[in-house]
């Protein structure tokens, strides 16, 4: 037994297993790079291969020899043209070698035909013509890396296998050329094969490559289009043209459109349309079939979510990809330039919400493949990125003019705003008001209306900016002209909503306090239009009123009739008004300072000098607010009876 | 602030969700002028979500309300409660808006 171990590992086939291991090593490292099994098969082929060799050291037969030479040829050609699904051109001339198989069979349990075996192993050129002809009878693309394989290696697997054939035939299975050659000559076959499929591996990375670096050029082109377009008017239409542009340039398509979702609404409206693009969904039937009718209907096409290809896209976020012309596409006529060959479609979605939809269209027959598609998928949705970013920009140029406005708002204010408080003897005036940025909406002053007399006025206009500010400047411009009248208080008011009502838009209407205050008799009359109250502050006991009237603000209603109040006050009492966003100042934690701390501080305050008690509330109000940003302007206005 | 429409038969229902200050009370505004471009008749503004309201949402109020009155076609304003009531009826403009307490009540007199 250790003889007989010894000898078979001095003899040739020692080689010959060694040669076999590492091919099936070579297979099976390679399989890793293989998506169809291929390499499997071909370690397989190349483990029988082995196992004929160490059977054939024992036993030396040319009926076997035949009969697995024509299986392995059946085996590698199997291996070859499987990939193509062949059909009949398959099986037939496997077939035909099964016949042959079968022959050599009866053979060897003694039925002969008068066939030589070495002749019978022709039967294996059938599968090898076939091979030879493989391109004729191609039915599919060689899209695959099998694929691959069998086409390139085609022509020297044939001439080498029909060599192999032929050559055993003629020289015989038993003669000494066969017997050292054979199996050499097989295992060389089976190396050249992996050879060319290491060459296709390589290929396929190299293609890879190249088709991440037109990826990566794609998206730079992207971003260059959709990037540069981002300045002047009608930028956000720049943005999308040249996204659609984009996507159909790299994709090869002939046409494309993009689809915004509409704001508030369940729909996607066409935003931007490039090139010629037959619709993949169906036109009306009453459309005129013409170039001009169909672009205009396509460019202000809109549809429900859910509803045709673009809804549907819309409503799920999925891709579709249909890769040429394809029976589920509607109909829209005979015309050619109406066909739909291929159709691609992918969403834009930003932080899981579809913004849109982009799609690109071959016409006629044309198709896309897979790459295409990914191609489609990835501008698609870096073009989103783009897309939103013209959002905030536009957010952002509208902000930019907000604030120009609000500069300019803000220089209105300070116009508004007397320069230094009259003095009237025995009455203290202190106020401050410090404008939002971007609101600039409130406004105080302090008439002098006899040397006796003050009228005390606290106002603030709804919304913002210039609008805002325009309404100041007529309230301020009626009441200078009016004070000089003797007539009261609630007259004055309506006077000014008079004015006012009607000339200005119905949502700038402000809300106004006057106060009317006789300095020898410390009588104070009060009327407010939709104002905060006004706070009385009694020096002696500390006590607090609120002088409140609901009543409609300056400029909704011509003929509204205000009330007035009267207050008496005495010597050191203080009267305060003020604007909303005075209580309405808020703290990081969101609460208001409200009126109750509002009445501590002038209560703790209130026999200071009326412009100290005006500062000292400033500053509880900011440290109370601290960093927050104010929302609204705040305007404090304090009157002071003197006390000497 | 967030906007959302629902439809209920002829009557379109604005759910408005958040404050209505300075900052986006021209939102409404916006979407009420494009719903009446888009020939909406019938409104329903439910305030059920917003605690907070300046002056600048109650002149978004008054300007949607005017413009709808203007033009013959019908709001009601719903939920209206804590402080944007409080601020509502300081200006008195609880009589200027058509006010329901729920939006079921709204519905009901969009009927009559």
């Amino acid at each position: 037994m250790r003889d007989s171990v010894i000898s078979l590992l001095s003899g040739p086939i020692f080689p010959k297993l060694v040669l076999a291991a590492l091919l099936i090593t070579v297979f099976l490292f390679l399989r890793k790079r293989d998506t169809e099994g291929e390499m499997v098969g071909y370690a397989i082929l190349s483990g029988l291969l082995a196992l004929r060799d160490l059977v054939f050291a024992f036993i030396s037969n040319a009926l076997l020899a035949d009969a697995t030479d024509i299986l392995l040829v059946c085996g590698i050609l199997y291996l070859t043209m499987r990939p193509f699904r062949l059909g009949w051109a398959f099986w037939l001339p496997l077939s035909v070698d099964a016949i042959a198989l079968i022959f050599l069979a009866l053979d060897a349990i003694g039925f002969s035909f008068g066939l030589e075996p070495d002749l019978c192993r022709l039967a294996g050129l059938f599968p090898v013509l076939a091979l030879a002809f493989l391109p004729l009878i191609l039915r599919s693309d060689a899209d695959t890396s099998a694929r691959q394989l069998s086409l390139r290696s085609r022509g020297l697997l044939a001439i080498a296998l029909a060599i192999y054939l032929i050559g055993g035939s003629l020289a015989g299975t038993e003669s000494r050329l066969f017997l050292i050659g054979a199996s050499p000559y097989l295992y060389c076959l089976l190396f050249a094969l992996a050879l060319f499929f290491i060459d296709i591996v390589q290929d396929e990375l190299v293609s890879a490559v190249d088709y991440y670096e037109e990826s990566v050029d794609s998206l730079y082109d992207l971003l260059l289009a959709t990037g540069g377009s981002m300045r002047g008017e009608g930028f956000l239409q720049d943005v999308v043209d040249n996204m659609v542009r984009s996507v159909v340039e790299r994709t090869g398509a002939d046409g494309g459109i993009l689809l915004l979702a509409d704001e508030f609404e369940e729909t996607v409206s066409v935003r931007a349309l490039y090139g010629s693009f037959p619709p993949p969904f169906k036109l009306p039937e009453n459309l005129p079939k013409d170039a001009e009718h169909v672009e205009a209907y396509i460019r202000h096409a809109r549809f429900r979510l859910g509803e045709g290809v673009f809804g549907e896209v819309a409503r799920t976020g999925k891709n579709i990809f249909v890769s040429g012309p394809d029976a589920s596409l509607p109909d829209n006529g005979d015309e050619s330039w109406l066909k739909v060959g291929g159709f691609l479609a992918s969403p834009l979605i930003l932080r899981d919400r579809i913004i849109g939809v982009v799609s690109v269209v071959k016409a006629g027959v044309g198709g896309f493949s897979e790459r295409d598609f990914d191609r489609c998928k990835l501008l698609a949705n870096f073009g989103s990125i783009a897309v939103a970013n013209s959002f905030s920009f536009l957010e952002a140029a509208e902000r930019s003019d907000i604030e120009r406005e609000s500069d300019i708002a803000a220089l209105m204010q300070k116009k508004l705003f007397p320069e230094e408080l009259p003095a009237v003897a025995g009455l203290e005036f202190g106020a401050f008001s410090s404008p939002a940025p971007g609101v600039c909406s409130d406004y105080y002053d302090v008439i002098q209306t006899r040397p006796e007399k003050a009228l005390l006025v606290v106002g603030d206009a709804a919304g913002k900016g210039v609008a805002a500010g325009t309404v100041l400047v007529m309230i301020r411009a009626i009441l200078h002209l009016i004070t000089a009248s003797t007539k009261d208080v609630a007259t004055l008011m309506q006077w000014v909503n008079r004015g006012v009502s009607g000339k200005v838009d119905s949502d700038n209407f402000a809300t106004l306090c006057l106060a009317a205050v006789d300095s020898r008799t410390g009588v104070a009359d009060i009327s407010c239009a939709g104002h905060q109250s006004v706070v009385v502050c009694r020096s002696a006991t500390g006590g607090l009123a609120a002088v409140k009237a609901a009543s409609v603000p300056i400029g909704i209603d011509r003929n509204t009739v205000y009330p007035s109040s009267r207050v008496d006050l005495d010597k050191g009492d203080s009267l305060v008004l003020f604007s909303d966003g005075t209580v309405e100042a808020m703290n990081a934690q969101g609460k208001q300072f409200g009126h109750k701390r509002l009445g501590a501080a002038i209560q703790s305050c209130r026999d200071l000098p009326a412009q100290e008690m005006v500062e000292r509330i400033r500053s509880e109000i900011e440290d109370f607010a601290g960093a927050s940003l104010p929302r609204d302007d705040r305007t404090l206005l304090v009157m002071k009876r003197s006390k000497a | 602030m967030d906007l959302k429409i629902r439809r209920s038969g002829e009557n379109y229902i604005i759910d408005v969700n958040g404050e209505m200050d300075l900052y986006n009370s021209y939102k409404l505004k916006e979407l009420v002028m494009k719903m009446l471009e888009k020939k909406v008749e019938r409104f329903i503004i439910n305030l059920e979500n917003v605690d907070y309201i300046d002056s600048s949402g109650i002149g978004a109020l008054i300007y949607i309300c005017s413009t709808i009155k203007k033009m013959g076609f019908k709001l009601i304003i719903t939920n209206i409660h804590g402080s944007v009531k409080k601020v509502i009826e300081l200006t008195k403009l609880m009589g200027y808006f058509p006010i329901s307490q729920t939006i079921d009540e709204a519905l009901k007199r969009m009927e009559a």
